[in-house]
């Protein structure tokens, strides 16, 4: 790979993940650090062109030196706040939590100099911008003067994309997230009309990834190529999608679109995996070993984000005012936050009450079972031993249909319980990817 | 001051978070996750698809307790595909959770191990165990 060279533009932050139950505090470089790693476990030359406070310099430097990049140019003066990230969710489970502290009083000077000098010096044959926090459209005009394909991950900026043409002409590679604003609502969670707005206008490609649901790429009159999502046991999701970019613009000079997915696809499940970057690297090297003929064809999770909505997942609970229901209000939020669609028997038909008549219970009891029918899956929180939720397992499971339990406090023993359903864990985790993986078998 | 958690970048490598120290595969100072699962042994692993795998179709049921089976290196299907260790008949597909296995084959890791529980019938299911071993 040494007769390609990316140029990286954005924000250097520093990630601040906050401990959780399993993990203590971590903290790392972040923004185009994240693209940074990927590059250098793919030994592919690359420069940083970024924004940052003064305050970062050493750090940066080090990070130049550590992962070897053939240099780094400052374009962007941060002022008024310490670029820091604060990310309180760092697995995806639900919303990431990300707090960018200081913003309202971020300012960033352009130095458009230096940015041409960094462009000229580097002569990158790709650019890989990640836009935020920085004049988009100075930084477009400047980038627009080189003959390099120009790729954009606009997960965060602009929101409309009129921003796009003051590079002058196509970027190689539109990218977007189904977890950023612009396509939540600027487009509605609509890909068809980002693809409209978008695709030809302003850009040559669009890849739309779409977390566990893997990612699809879009061409102009083509049928989208759609890689599937690489289920593990992930220990983050942050700057996994920066990793994805970087895999895919360096790899597409080597591989076919379709294999270039594929092992981006791996290598940023890989990254998810640790946070140590030699494991990281052990492991895309380990990838990049396999066959392209076999990484195509390599099987996974592919779930589109507009097929989601369709899929009405039953959660069956002990719902009730009296309980501690954190636990049902997090799956549904997590479900909700993957465009799935929980349905809450006792919030949506209300609770029996003390002392309910006869013709009441049969009421309720019909108008659960009925809403059952309507589900594909059942997601059961065990919160203690229910006798409706164990109830409605059993016939859930007697239906076929699958059955996910999610057993927060760890209470489940019970023989039936532990071993007919599909999944019966303590961690969140482990069930919204479980739920990626039946539903994308219905 | 009071302050605890970590006070720089931990993550370059080289360093001491550029790996976590051998035998230690989770989390360590400065919050680092995730190590090398190469020479994790999976056990009690169900195979999937069994019903439509080389040997069912063959034999018409599922191999006994204690068969010796190894993980094939070129993905079948695009799966991840569980043989007996003696004809090499493919009795399922490993969950795709462990993809990974494919790439950690490239590099001289081998997986093998036994058949720990076996059902006929309808709905065939097999268990196993997989241990790794290196060249």
């Amino acid at each position: 790979m040494t007769d390609i060279h990316v140029d990286l533009i954005g924000n250097v932050f520093v990630d601040v993940t906050l401990p959780t139950g399993e993990n203590s505090i971590k903290l790392r470089g972040g923004g185009i650090m994240h693209a940074a790693r990927a590059l250098w476990a793919l030994d592919c030359p690359y420069s940083l062109i970024y924004c940052a406070p003064d305050y970062l310099g050493e750090e940066i430097s080090q990070h130049v030196r550590e992962y070897a990049a053939s240099g780094a140019y400052k374009f962007g003066h941060v002022t008024g706040c310490p670029n820091v990230m604060l990310i309180a969710e760092p697995k995806e489970i639900g919303p990431q939590g990300y707090e960018y502290l200081l913003r309202d009083n971020q300012n960033c000077r352009l130095d458009a100099k230096e940015l041409a000098n960094a462009l000229a010096s580097t002569e990158p044959t790709d650019v890989l911008i990640f836009p935020g926090g920085f004049d988009l459209t100075t930084t477009l005009k400047e980038v627009g003067k080189t003959n390099s394909a120009v790729h954009v991950d606009a997960n965060f900026e602009p929101r409309t994309p009129d921003q796009f043409s003051a590079l002058g002409r196509s970027f190689k590679t539109l990218i977007l997230s189904t977890s950023s604003g612009t396509f939540l609502d600027t487009y509605r969670g609509d890909c068809h009309a980002v693809c409209r707005d978008w695709l030809g206008k302003f850009g040559t490609s669009l890849l739309l990834k779409e977390n566990r649901g893997g990612s699809r790429y879009f061409q102009p009159s083509t049928e989208p190529i759609a890689v599937p999502a690489q289920p593990r046991h992930v220990q983050h999701s942050v700057g996994v999608g920066d990793c994805f970019d970087a895999a895919l613009i360096v790899l597409k000079h080597s591989f076919s679109t379709e294999a270039a997915l594929a092992y981006a696809s791996c290598i940023a499940a890989e990254y998810a995996c640790t946070t140590y970057p030699e494991v990281f690297r052990d492991g895309v090297k380990r990838w990049l070993a396999v066959p392209a003929d076999e990484i195509t064809e390599i099987a996974g999770t592919q779930l589109p984000w507009e097929n989601r909505s369709t899929i009405n997942i039953y959660i069956a609970a002990p719902d009730f005012e009296h309980v501690d229901r954190r636990p049902i209000d997090a799956v549904a939020k997590a479900l909700e936050y993957h465009n799935f669609k929980p349905r809450l028997p006792v919030r949506e038909h209300g609770q029996m009450g003390e002392g309910a008549d006869k013709e009441r219970r049969q009421s309720l009891c019909d108008a659960d079972l009925r809403l059952l029918d309507e589900c594909q899956i059942m997601l059961a929180v065990l919160l203690y031993n229910d006798p409706g939720t164990l109830i409605e397992i059993g016939i859930a499971v007697e239906r076929g249909m699958p059955v996910l339990v999610y057993d927060p406090y760890g209470q489940a023993d019970n023989l039936m319980l532990t071993q007919l359903p599909q999944v019966i864990t303590v961690d969140l985790d482990a069930v919204i990817t479980a739920t990626f993986e039946q539903a994308s078998k219905l | 001051m009071g302050s605890t958690g970590t006070g720089s970048f931990s993550d370059y490598p080289g360093s001491q978070g550029g790996r976590p120290e051998k035998g230690g595969g989770g989390s360590s100072g400065g919050g680092g996750s995730g190590g090398d699962n190469c020479e994790m042994v999976i056990s009690g692993m169900m195979l999937e698809d069994v019903a439509n795998c080389e040997y069912f179709l063959n034999h018409d049921l599922v191999p006994k307790a204690g068969t010796q089976v190894q993980a094939r290196v070129r993905l079948v299907k695009g799966r991840v595909a569980v043989e007996t260790t003696v004809k090499g008949e493919v009795i399922g597909y490993v969950p795709t959770k462990y993809n990974y296995l494919r790439a950690r084959m490239t590099d001289g890791w081998q997986y093998s191990g036994n058949v720990v529980e076996a059902t006929g019938g309808q709905l065939p299911k097999v268990k196993i165990d997989l241990s790794p071993s290196h060249d």
